[in-house]
């Protein structure tokens, strides 16, 4: 390491500030900066190629590319040196609300183009989500904030520590010191917390994320005695009960659980069994679209929904009379409660009931109390300590900072990566108390909200380019490393917190090493402890690092007191108004990704909407107030109000109105600004009760960006979506022939090659979550059309979920595909291309040739599946140059006028194709989507091989050709979606 | 023998009862009469040529905006690739059809009352072809390739695909306007030269002395015009069907339900022949009250045409019937979607009704005699006529995309501004041309005329 840094000072924060001179990494990134500031420049087109000539060049001088100074180690093989063209993966981890996810990233030559989930990960087993499949785009966003900045002017990173080191608070053991972070699991920034303590006993640290599951650990409390997370097994669950619990779409170990409960849903033979999920929900969500039962219930009423479920469970009585309004709101569903209280207790100890992290922590308390009493407490659900750092603690609310802004108590706040001003209820008032701090630094990504208000704003850097550290659900923990140096001068957190836990010549790599290094050194010899730290990047985790399960004793008088208490207390019912349900939004979570526009364009798992959030309303409602789709509403809570469009969505309860978070950005979200509603504006302080809000119709009218307007099926079920129940799938007399012998006017045999390349994909499996179709975009340089370009269904994505409504119109069973080309054998689209621009190979695909096709969209005509995409505009004319860095140099980057569509990641199967030709062995290859998918519906593979998974599938009792009967002969072909109903319930 | 003596007989009276030359005066009268309009041309051309030359300036610049910006400014998408793009190509091309089946077929068949419009049939049908043709052009993703639809050999050595019917598509319209031209432009060289001859500046006369290719009228010259004419014609016959037949199968080759149909190529026929008598009713109504031509275009060609457009209107409506029926009498139910649900009560159920009414109700008009002969009746039963067709390829094209078979792709198309300045301009254009041709042409065939009136006269003496 070059010692390059200026030789320390004091130990004393306010003198030690590190100074700019000499830093040679501030020194690279201003050119940086500057380099990239011109080429954001569309005048400067012209030389970008003169300067892509000279970076090159230097490239070859200096040998290094923008990898980061620091040495990182590649997943599997040490380099010997790069080779251009030739992609590496690199282990490292993400975090949402402090969790972390395990994380594997492509880079091309020193630039990250891919992300891919870590199989070694617990929380990730391989798959990643939307949020980690499009943090690639955000992490070459050009609107990112650069350098540090004093009230919008560029200053120094010496400036803003000369400032801070003239505070107050150094004379004074750090009072008036505040720390606002983002919850954090880090082992780096614990003990850097712990240093800051030490030095600065008198400052004050908090934590925030609007989302984290603070009535989980709340019930964890009352039933235990003590802050836990529950940990599922549902592997082992045979009967699942969901209260308002989205754990397939949400929360640290969402991928993990999908895996899980997918695993449980697959049935290949008859004999195969199968789990059954029940979910009492408000809004529809992906984990109700994946239930065997769905009860639509309030928010609120979820309580007695689980009130019910425990006296139908049989669970001792709780002392004293229960008022009679605990069960009141559940009474008409007291049969459905009642058979799955008997299907629970039919399945003792192999059943599992699950608390909504928005639900209040009585559910919480009450659920764990049901699954000790089902003899679930220690076999499908375990209780462990939290990995957030002060989880359940008082320092992970907001009230404390609030008072002492409103009493001018604070002399120097340090926020941290949170963006509170928007993200907290604005009740809460920091929005307009921030300013009231003597003077504050923001680390930030953007010049958002919280940007605005404060003194000082600190480039944060992206995870990709950041060195850290932060723990998986589980507690295990994953070294963060970076992929590039900071693109805009970013900083971590660790950066900012070093100087004042008296570290301020410290990188953030020395940082984590040193942590690392104490924790694993346990005595080990150094190169030992070297060889581990290498494994631990390569890998991407640090092993036996797990927080174990504890031993719980249950109090259940004290959770019995607590429900019982707070059905005594119950909110006065306000006339006329509704409950407002907003939980984070399944595409910008609290509006952090709100400048990501593969989020922004991904449309949401139900209700398929783009660009923006909408105030969901049941039929019911919606005819109560008059309002359709479209229309706009000014929803009140007190003296706050917002607009926003209705959209009506069957199966949401009655009386609900859902707005997700993370919408109505008004600052730093330069896409997203003024899209959609803000909730925050409606959300009350830290009560877990859902507030109520009045709806007034406007009278205005939104054009909503939907991608599928069409959600009925039209009896077409046996052609497009088949799906059935466990017992019809037994039943051989109910077995349906699925493909009917056809009459060919001439076959088409597949080509020679040694490869027929098919696709299988699972609906009992697949929840719709969309990871698939991030992936999809990620890979093959999919561009989006914005708001706009969706609302004229010019939408460019390759693959798409579609959604069914099945049974009951009012109350119907949400059924999903994801639909890519089908790769016909007798594809309608070639024969009508008058240009041969679409043609078969030899392996199966239907290909794609850009550069033949002239544009006539025949073949778009002649496709019955409506999954070819159309470049109506060149989308890539006026993309900033730092976004095309984003691009994957393996794929095309269509011209406009041309047609394109999904090609089973061509690219990738030629790559192993020509590995195989050389004899290098390889692991089959994979398609985007198909890594991605956390429950693995998709399987793609060889059918030559007739041992293959795909072929298997392919062959199995589920499988149908879509449209199979126009003759198309997809190599695609769909399992059937099939539910497992409680025959009681049927 | 009698009973078909008795027929050319009651014919004979007929066609004196009901004239197709009404009070004819000497040669050179018809000669100066039918010359006056291009050498003296009406007030009102100028300021006419100016405002569509305008609207074709107009045309082009949208054209402009669409080559240089990409077609999205248009309203298309995905599932409805195809739309006003399309649906103007099929009508214009439709409408182009009348000329050539006037001229040729009616020619073949030796029908005398086609003399007196056959010119500006024909005139309407190269017009119509041009803006048909810049269709294709401009709905490409990228037009500059074009070319790569031609077969034509090359370093690539890649050939057109020819399974599609977009391929033979473009070979059929070029064919079509090929021979469309230069039947129109044999028709035209003894007129060029009576041009010629009787022009009064010296280069006006040098101008067409070159078009008329030396003609001097001699006997030799006549003979062998009259054959090679024949020829042409007789070529040209066949175009009528084949082209819309061809134009036709860029829907039925594909399985799209309401495209994929084999009734397509005599309904395509029959529905281009009604529009394009349509569309000849719709500029000769006018023209004859303008240059005062009552004589040479009378109630009697009136009549013919409304006899035409009543009988085509049959066999398009008999078509959409046949559509409908074999719907469902097929079972099959997306086919049963498209035309029993969605055509008559889906989102753009206004089409089918528009087109229901223009098409199938208008012509019951055209039994009456009265309403035949009456120009101002037929010519407002025309411009219904022409909306009717228009929408009929709209419903055809958009309807059939909007819902087909995965209810998840379903979508609605709206035009946007670019898409009916496209169309309203071509109109413009199609205009300019016409009155380009009406200023420098003579637009009725003089010597075919005084043919005619020689060979009435002929008759009058034999029989009279």
């Amino acid at each position: 390491m070059a010692d390059h840094r200026p030789s320390s000072r004091t130990p004393n924060v306010a003198s030690s500030a590190p100074t700019d001179a000499g830093d040679v990494r501030r020194a690279r990134s201003e050119q940086l900066a500057a380099a990239l500031g011109a080429l954001s420049d569309p005048v400067a087109r012209r030389d970008f190629l003169t300067r892509m000539g000279a970076a090159i060049a230097l490239a070859g001088l200096g040998g290094c590319t923008r990898a980061p100074r620091e040495e990182i180690v590649p997943y599997v093989h040490t380099p010997v040196g790069v080779t251009p063209g030739k992609a590496r993966m690199y282990a490292t981890a993400s975090t949402l609300d402090g969790y972390a996810t395990g994380l594997l990233v492509e880079s091309h030559v020193g630039r990250p183009t891919k992300i891919e989930g870590n199989p070694l990960h617990p929380a990730s087993l391989g798959a990643s989500g939307v949020f980690e499949q499009a943090s690639l785009l955000g992490l070459y966003e050009p609107s990112r904030t650069r350098g540090i900045k004093e009230r919008r002017s560029p200053t120094s990173w010496t400036h803003l520590w000369h400032v801070l080191g003239a505070s107050r608070w150094t004379k004074e053991g750090g009072a008036g010191l505040w720390f606002l972070l983002e919850p954090t699991s880090s082992p780096t920034a614990l003990a850097l917390l712990d240093r800051i303590r030490e030095r600065l006993p008198r400052a004050t640290i908090l934590f925030h994320s609007p989302t984290s599951p603070r009535h989980v650990w709340e019930g964890a409390r009352i039933a235990f005695g003590r802050v836990l997370e529950p940990r599922y097994s549902l592997e082992r669950a045979d009967v699942i009960v969901s209260l308002d619990a989205d754990f397939l779409g949400s929360g640290p170990a969402m991928l993990r659980l999908a895996r899980e409960f997918a695993d449980r849903r697959d049935v290949q033979g008859p004999n195969d069994t199968m789990n059954r999920l029940y979910v009492v929900e408000p809004l529809y969500t992906i984990t109700g679209a994946s239930a065997d039962h769905r009860l639509r219930v309030r928010a609120c009423d979820v309580l007695a929904v689980a009130a019910l479920l425990a006296k139908e469970l049989g669970l001792p009585k709780p002392p004293g009379a229960a008022p009679p309004n605990l069960t009141e709101a559940a009474v008409p569903h007291e049969k459905w409660i009642a058979a799955v209280a008997r299907d629970l207790l039919a399945h003792r100890g192999r059943s599992l009931v699950i608390a909504g992290d928005a639900q209040p922590p009585e559910v919480h308390a009450l659920v764990h109390v049901m699954n000790a009493y089902l003899g679930n407490l220690g076999v499908t659900v375990t209780m462990a300590p939290s990995p957030i750092a002060e989880a359940g603690e008082p320092s992970h609310e907001l009230g404390r900072l609030a008072d002492a802004l409103g009493a001018g108590e604070v002399d120097t706040l340090v926020i941290c990566g949170t963006n509170v001003a928007y993200a907290s209820p604005t009740e809460r008032g920091l929005g307009t108390l921030l300013p009231r701090a003597g003077k504050s630094v923001y680390l930030g990504m953007f010049e958002d909200e919280t940007a605005e208000l404060c003194t000082f704003t600190v480039a944060q850097a992206h995870p990709l380019e950041s060195w850290g550290d932060a723990r998986a659900f589980d507690g295990t923990v994953s070294i963060i490393q970076p992929l590039i140096s900071p693109l805009f001068e970013g900083r971590t957190e660790l950066d900012l917190l070093a100087p004042f836990a008296g570290r301020p010549e410290t990188s953030s790599w020395d940082l984590v090493r040193e942590r690392f290094r104490s924790d694993a050194a346990r005595g080990r010899p150094a190169p030992e402890v070297e060889r581990a730290w290498r494994e631990a990047l390569k890998r991407g985790i640090v092993e036996d690092t797990a927080i174990p399960p504890v031993t719980v004793t249950l109090d259940v008088p004290a959770v019995f007191d607590r429900v019982l208490g707070r059905a005594k207390s119950p909110p006065p019912p306000t006339p006329g108004a509704f409950e407002l349900v907003s939980r984070p939004d399944p595409r910008v979570h609290d509006g952090r990704y709100a400048n990501n526009a593969w989020l922004l364009e991904l449309p949401a798992p139900i209700t398929k909407l783009t660009w923006t959030n909408a105030a969901t309303l049941s039929p019911a409602t919606a005819a109560k107030l008059g309002v359709a789709t479209g229309d706009e509403v000014e929803l009140r809570s007190g003296v706050r109000s917002v607009r926003a469009p209705v959209f009506v969505v069957r199966g949401q309860a009655d009386d609900t109105v859902g707005l997700t978070l993370g919408w109505g950005r008004r600052r730093g979200a330069d896409l997203a600004r003024g899209r959609g509603a803000d909730a925050f504006a409606l959300l009350t302080g830290p009560s877990s009760q859902s507030p109520s809000v009045e709806i007034r119709k406007t009278g205005a009218k939104r054009d909503l960006p939907i991608t599928q307007t069409h959600h009925e099926l039209h009896g077409r079920d046996e052609d497009i979506l088949q799906h059935a129940t466990l017992a019809e799938l037994r039943d051989p007399g109910a077995r349906r022939h699925h493909d009917k012998k056809r009459l060919a006017l001439y076959r088409k045999e597949p080509g020679p090659s040694r490869w027929q390349w098919a696709m299988a994909i699972d609906l009992s499996r697949c929840t719709g979550c969309g990871a698939c179709v991030v992936a999809c975009q990620a890979e093959n340089n999919v561009p989006t059309v914005g708001p706009d370009g969706v609302y004229l269904s010019r939408e460019m994505h390759w693959l798409r979920i579609d959604t069914y409504a099945v049974g009951a119109p009012d109350d119907p069973q949400v059924a999903v595909q994801p639909m890519l080309c089908q790769h016909c054998e007798m594809a309608p689209c070639e024969y009508v291309c008058p240009v041969n621009a679409t043609v078969h190979s030899h392996d199966g695909l239907n290909e794609m040739v850009y550069n033949r096709c002239v544009g006539t969209r025949f073949c778009s005509n002649n496709c019955p599946y409506k999954v070819r995409r159309f470049n109506w505009f060149d989308y890539h004319e006026h993309e900033p140059e730092v976004r095309s860095l984003a691009h994957n140099p393996d794929v095309t980057v269509r011209q406009r006028g041309v047609m394109e569509k999904c090609t089973f990641c061509v690219q990738r199967l030629r790559e192993f194709e020509i590995a195989a030709d050389q004899g290098r062995a390889k692991a089959p290859p994979q398609t985007a989507c198909q890594q991605t998918c956390p429950t693995r519906a998709i399987v793609f593979g060889d059918i030559q091989d007739e041992g293959s998974l795909v072929s298997r599938l392919q062959n199995g009792d589920r499988a149908y050709g879509a449209l199979a009967n126009l003759g198309t002969e997809p190599r695609v072909r769909y399992l059937a979606r099939i539910r497992n109903p409680n025959p009681e319930l049927a | 023998m009698s009973a078909a003596t008795s027929t050319v007989e009651r014919e004979r009276d007929e066609l004196r009862a009901d004239p197709v030359l009404i009070r004819p005066g000497t040669y050179a009268e018809v000669t100066d009469e039918l010359l006056r309009a291009v050498l003296r041309p009406p007030r009102w051309m100028r300021p006419a040529l100016i405002v569509t030359f305008l609207g074709t300036l107009y045309l082009f610049a949208a054209i402009a905006y669409t080559v240089t910006t990409g077609i999205g400014v248009w309203g298309n998408n995905i599932p409805i690739a195809w739309a006003f793009g399309i649906t103007n190509f099929v009508w214009w091309i439709g409408i182009g059809h009348a000329g050539t089946f006037i001229s040729a077929f009616l020619l073949l068949l030796e029908q005398k009352w086609r003399t007196s419009i056959n010119r500006f049939a024909e005139a309407m049908t190269l017009f119509a072809v041009i803006q048909a043709g810049l269709f294709p052009l401009l709905h490409l993703g990228r037009p500059w390739f074009f070319y790569w639809l031609i077969p034509y050999p090359n370093t690539m050595a890649v050939w057109p695909q020819f399974r599609s019917a977009l391929a033979w598509d473009v070979a059929a319209v070029f064919t079509y306007f090929t021979v469309s031209l230069l039947f129109w432009y044999l028709g035209l060289v003894p007129d060029l030269a009576a041009m010629r001859d009787r022009a009064p500046e010296r280069w006006r006369r040098r101008l067409y002395a070159i078009f008329a290719l030396g003609w001097h009228g001699s006997a030799r010259a006549w003979q062998r015009w009259r054959i090679a004419y024949g020829l042409l014609g007789g070529i040209a016959t066949p175009l009528v069907v084949s082209v819309h037949s061809i134009v036709s199968s860029d829907f039925a080759i594909s399985q799209l339900p309401g495209w994929h149909s084999l009734v397509f190529p005599p309904y395509f026929v029959a529905g281009a022949i009604y529009s394009g008598f349509a569309m000849v009713v719709t500029l000769m109504v006018p023209a004859r009250r303008l240059y005062r031509l009552e004589h040479v275009i009378t109630p009697r060609h009136l009549d013919a045409m409304g006899k035409m457009m009543l009988v085509t209107g049959w066999i398009v409506t008999y078509s959409y019937a046949i559509e409908i029926w074999t719907a469902w009498f097929s079972g099959e139910p997306y086919e049963m979607y498209t035309y029993l649900k969605m055509r008559p009560a889906g989102p753009y159920a206004f089409v089918f009704w528009t087109v229901i009414v223009c098409n199938c109700i208008t012509p019951q008009f055209l039994w009456s005699r009265r309403i035949r002969r009456s120009p101002v009746a037929l010519w407002i039963a025309a411009l219904f006529i022409q909306i009717g067709m228009w929408a009929e390829r709209l419903m055809l094209i958009v309807t059939s995309l909007a819902q087909d078979f995965l209810p998840s792709s379903w979508g609605l198309y709206w035009p946007t501004f670019v898409d009916w300045s496209l169309l309203i301009g071509t109109i413009f254009f199609f205009l300019f041309l016409f009155l380009l041709f009406l200023r420098f042409v003579p637009f009725i065939p003089i010597a075919e005329i005084k043919e005619l009136k020689h060979d009435l006269e002929e008759e009058e003496h034999a029989h009279g």
